[in-house]
């Protein structure tokens, strides 16, 4: 069957280990798990995983891009902290022989346009978007800004050096496992949601039978679902080569992102007051969310570079495939 | 994980498009069964024995695939020509698992030939999304059952041969337990329909039962055993429901007329198009993920009402779009972009109500009985 949709046993067991990375390096609970930061430390036993050298090019590849997807969704469900997206980028970037410290967590990756710079006060290699390019940034000089999503960005003083390329060619790179990222954040949060729902009474009733609650919360999971087909198929395509991967895999993005902000909401909204403690069980994913759509390239900016005509997913299957 | 056919597969769906070639021109959809030009592009299908494609061989079928039958009815759907007739799909489906050897050979070779056409006969003034409740009751009497009752929003009942009638033959309070189905020839003594216009151009029909009697071994399966014999059906059929084509085919016509107004300079226009050639993409999956489980026998009523709702939702999206785009001549008939709108607007509703859909997905995807 050339047909089907379940994960190999490669990338179930992917999926598994970073799963029971999560649990061991976070906690099992959104309330250990939330309060777990950023750490160098944290990062290299992330790298240890191989979850960076997933989809990387070359001999240094542990892995595709769907093995990656898969990774990257599990770790947005834990809410694993640090800039997976700008790490997946730079190994597609950079020169050989600083893609190794990145792959070993060691360098860590600060990607954006200055003056704001994402997780710029612990990057070591910092990423410009510039016109359309990435390109080298010589960091002058770096303040702490404080951000929604509790990420240490800085505001910086940058000058721009070597070009590494269009970002259109590289960002499948960028786009696939952010992406991934908010689908797992997302169904991290409508499934809590829903077990909130299917306990909690009010008027003498499970408050989930209630259709004002069922129903968005429904909503939510089908477009959170039909990102994650969405995001698969194109890492799918992205590992076979096919010339097309990289659009759908922004439309991928833009599906899972959209999804993701329709499941915060949701979540929010079922949890009632709960859900508006800022130690709760949805603030702490859905700040990365919201952070996630709007840091460069934002989704508002990448919908711009979205060709109107989509292929067909099984018309851009690679033929020989099929044989 | 994989997305592609096989070669098989795409030989076949070649043969298909070749097919299609010359009836391209009723690129009109949903005017459904029984309209003249659609009968002979049906029996042109059916002298390939493509209407019972996936029947076993001893039925009188192909014994072809789900999966080839979801390529030829969404190269179909992508054309915009017809949906899949109820008499091929869910009636000669149920007549297949349940029929005795005399009812398949009455029935299925003529079904086969598109010799006869039957209309769906389940809704009732008091019995929509909860069909449990239909009241239309066949008495047995005899050899015969006697039918007393009402039935409405049936497609196009009024041109169709017979009816596959949904009635109650025990307690009204055993509601799912106590139907039954009956094939009903449209030109019994007692039997009324009357023609309701749709907004598509389409007709439903409004059907009167005055004691019509039809013979006992016009019942397919067990008396009172309907509930579970149309499950069933429902779950044969799923694959071939929702296509993607006919997403795709709005999208490109509503792009192509979005150009050739120059609407597409807009970019809050652009920008609602992104967002739909996105959902056309999402629903491609969806459709896929459903045409899958069905080719591998596996029952997906949360992942079929998922495809559903982003299949009628994203029709209506695309087509509200359109009006709604500041292009004056989307209103105009020959332009065919207000049949999009008039089109989708009852999507949502047939087959299950976009309500219902959700009440499934969130019942057997996050265990909420969103019943209130
Ligand atoms: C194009 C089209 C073709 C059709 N073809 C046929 C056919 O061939 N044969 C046939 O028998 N029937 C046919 N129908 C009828 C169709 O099956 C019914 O319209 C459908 O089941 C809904 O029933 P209703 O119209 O009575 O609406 P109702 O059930 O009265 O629903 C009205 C509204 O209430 C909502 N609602 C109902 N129950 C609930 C609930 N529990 N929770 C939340 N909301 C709820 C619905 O979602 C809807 O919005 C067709 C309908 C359409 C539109």
């Amino acid at each position: 069957m050339l047909l089907t949709f379940r994960l190999d046993e490669q990338q179930d067991a992917i999926g598994d280990s970073v799963k029971r990375f999560c649990q061991r390096s976070l906690g099992a609970t959104p309330q250990e798990r939330q309060k777990i930061e950023f750490s160098p430390n944290l990062w290299r036993a992330l790298a240890e995983l191989g979850v960076f050298a997933l989809g990387a090019p070359g001999e240094d590849a542990t892995g595709g891009f769907l093995d990656l997807v898969v990774a990257a969704e599990h770790l947005g469900r834990a809410g694993f902290p640090g800039p997976l997206p700008a790490t997946i980028l730079a190994t597609g970037a950079l020169p050989a022989a600083e893609v190794e410290a990145v792959l070993a967590g060691t360098s860590l990756v600060s990607f954006g346009r200055p003056p704001l710079m994402p997780w710029g006060m612990a990057g070591d290699i910092s990423l410009g978007l510039i016109d359309g390019r990435v390109k080298r940034l010589d960091i002058t000089s770096r303040t702490p800004a404080e951000t929604l999503g509790g990420e240490g960005w800085a505001q910086v003083e940058a000058k721009a050096g070597a070009d590494l390329g269009a970002f259109a060619d590289l960002r499948h790179r960028y786009d696939l496992p952010l992406g991934a990222l908010m689908v797992g954040a997302g169904l991290a949060m409508v499934e809590s949601a829903a077990e909130h729902a299917a306990n909690r009474r009010q008027f003498g009733q499970i408050i989930g039978t209630f259709q004002g609650v069922a129903f968005p919360l429904a909503e939510a999971v089908v477009a959170l679902e039909s990102a994650q087909l969405l995001l698969r198929a194109a890492a799918l395509r992205l590992d076979e080569g096919a010339a097309d991967g990289p659009k759908l895999a922004l439309a991928a993005r833009l599906s899972a992102g959209r999804a993701a902000r329709k499941a915060s909401f949701t979540a929010h909204q079922s949890y009632g007051a709960l859900g508006a403690t800022r130690e709760g069980p949805v603030f702490w994913l859905s700040r990365r969310v919201a952070q996630w759509s709007v840091q460069t390239p934002s989704d508002r900016e990448s919908m711009d570079d979205l060709p109107l005509e989509l292929p067909s997913i099984l018309d851009t299957q690679q033929v020989e495939t099929a044989s | 994980m994989k997305i592609a056919l096989t070669a098989e597969q795409l030989a076949f769906r070649d043969e298909v498009r070749a097919f299609l070639q010359p009836w391209k021109h009723l690129n009109k959809y949903l005017v459904s069964e029984n309209s003249p030009d659609l009968m002979e592009f049906f029996r042109a299908m059916a002298k390939r024995n493509w209407l019972s494609l996936v029947w076993p061989v001893a039925d009188g079928g192909l014994g072809r695939s789900a999966m080839d039958e979801f390529i030829l009815w969404n190269e179909i759907a992508y054309n915009r020509i017809a949906r899949a007739p109820h008499s091929v799909g869910i009636v000669a489906k149920t007549i297949v698992r349940y029929g005795t050897p005399e009812q398949k050979a009455q029935w299925l070779p003529r079904i086969r030939a598109m010799d006869l056409t039957m209309a769906l006969t389940y809704s009732e003034p008091e019995a929509g999304s909860d069909l449990a409740g239909v009241r239309c009751r066949a008495e047995r009497q005899g050899d015969h059952y006697v039918i007393t009752g009402n039935k409405c929003w049936n497609s196009r009942a009024h041109q169709s041969d017979y009816l596959w009638l949904l009635c109650r033959t025990g307690e009204q309070s055993a509601r799912g337990k106590a139907l039954s189905l009956i094939i009903v020839p449209r030109e019994s003594p007692g039997l009324r329909i009357r023609p309701i216009e749709v907004m598509d151009g389409n007709f439903f029909t409004e059907i009167t039962c005055d004691a019509v009697k039809v013979p006992v071994e016009n019942r397919i399966g067990p008396e009172n055993g309907a509930w579970s014999m149309m499950g069933a059906a429902l779950a044969d059929e799923r694959h071939v429901q929702f296509l993607y084509g006919r997403l795709r085919r709005d999208y490109e016509d509503v792009l192509n007329f979005v150009r050739a107004n120059g609407a597409d300079r807009d970019p809050v226009v652009r920008h609602r198009l992104r967002e739909l050639a996105i959902d056309v993409a999402e629903a491609e999956l969806q459709s896929l993920r459903v045409a899958v489980a069905v080719n591998d026998g596996i029952d997906a009523p949360a992942e079929s009402a998922a495809n559903k709702l982003v299949h009628t939702l994203v029709c209506q999206a695309i087509a509200r779009a359109a009006m709604e785009f500041g292009c004056e001549s989307a209103v105009l008939v020959d332009i065919g972009i207000e049949i999009l709108w008039r089109q989708s607007m009852i999507e949502t509703i047939g087959g299950g109500t976009t309500q219902i859909m959700n009440s499934v997905v969130a019942r057997q995807r996050l265990g909420l009985n969103g019943t209130k």
